[in-house]
């Protein structure tokens, strides 16, 4: 039986209790945008590391990206995004960008889309080019939810409500992101990634990936 | 040995440190509230099993005591330096776009100097072997392969 050094313990102790305040406070936000950035930086390391796939950006300043601070649309004029090329194949990654859902396609309204028509991506790659637009869930190729704090049974809950908005369930299928997954039981075949830092999402990892819901541990 | 806990005995230790800390009246802090609630949120994810129930706990409190300062953002930045066009980046800004003026932040103005974390990485094994080998997850493999499918 596996045992844990109480020193260990009460050393991991101290030091969430000492970093629960700041977590509660605004740097918060910060550790969520930080959270954000390093699945960010891993997401690209696994498409650069495919063989065809080249990455690259334009950024407005040489010395920082600019990203959405907010839910927001494409605009390709005040923030930044990753142009992903494999073949003829070309995607951009944007930063918390929403997009049009299943359920306003569905609804055949030809209004403009309310807040719920829409919902944002922590990390969406869309087809290229996304314009100024709201993307349609017909546009991505891959999205990521991430969450830096604890998890909770309600982020899985969350997650499968974007999932749902995201497309339709069916039989697995060539994924639109290969390089994540071979083959996405949605069509389009757009797998979600939910990536959290604590370990307690991998109990929610083995059967919502039947949905196209991928959990992710991600340190 | 006297200085090692076995599962009981660290979801004991958990429950009492944090509700001590709990107990200390004005000094009780909407942090501490909330690490408490995900412990013992973590906790009823296992009912009857006490073992699960201290690696999760476990979990919980690994978790609130990392935070990414300005060293990790270093090596994030690295990263995607990689990326052709992003050779010079040294910090990323987000911004707000407001009628009048947009609001931008920079986020390496809002990450601590220090990481701040106490833990080593002899602690950090020792505890994900405990939560690994307690829940029946390979913390060992790549975590991203973790309940993943089978890769390209």
């Amino acid at each position: 039986m596996t045992t844990l050094s109480k020193a260990t313990l009460l050393k991991a102790l101290q030091t969430a209790v000492k970093h629960a305040d700041k977590k509660a406070s605004s740097s918060s936000w910060a550790q969520g945008k930080a959270y954000e950035l390093k699945v960010l930086a891993h997401i690209v390391g696994q498409m650069d590391s495919q063989p065809g796939y080249h990455l690259s950006c334009a950024p407005k300043s040489t010395t920082h990206l600019t990203f959405g601070g907010a839910p927001c649309k494409p605009n390709s004029s005040k923030h930044d995004f990753i142009t992903v090329k494999n073949g003829s194949e070309h995607h951009e990654l944007w930063i918390s960008v929403q997009f049009t859902t299943l359920s306003y396609s569905m609804g055949g309204s030809a209004a403009a889309p309310v807040c719920s028509d829409l919902h944002e991506l922590d990390i969406g790659l869309f087809k290229a080019p996304v314009g100024s637009n709201y993307p349609s869930y017909e546009q991505v190729a891959f999205a990521a939810s991430c969450k830096a704090g604890t998890w909770h049974k309600v982020q899985a809950r969350e997650a499968l409500g974007l999932r749902r908005e995201l497309g339709f369930l069916t039989l697995d299928t060539f994924s639109l992101a290969p390089w994540f997954e071979p083959e996405v039981p949605t069509d389009p075949a757009s797998p979600l990634a939910l990536y959290s830092r604590d370990i307690n999402a991998v109990k929610y990892a083995g059967s919502l990936s039947s949905l196209g819901l991928y959990v992710r541990h991600h340190v | 040995m006297e200085d090692e806990l076995e599962a009981e005995e660290v979801l004991e230790l958990i429950l009492d440190y944090l509700g001590a800390h709990k107990l200390a009246g004005p000094d009780r802090t909407e942090g501490h509230e909330q690490l408490l609630d995900s412990v013992n949120a973590a906790i009823a994810d296992h009912p009857d099993d006490a073992r699960k129930q201290a690696a999760a706990a476990l979990a919980v409190v690994t978790a609130y005591g990392m935070l990414i300062g300005l060293e990790e953002f270093e090596q994030i930045l690295l990263q995607l330096r990689r990326i052709e066009g992003l050779a010079s980046i040294r910090d990323v800004h987000y911004v707000e776009l407001g009628s009048r003026r947009d609001r931008a932040v920079s986020l390496r103005s809002l990450l601590s100097e220090t990481q701040d974390n106490s833990l080593d990485e002899e602690d950090r094994i020792a505890i994900e072997r405990f939560i690994g080998s307690t829940l029946d997850v390979d913390i060992g493999a790549p975590p991203d392969d973790i309940g993943g499918g089978p890769r390209p």
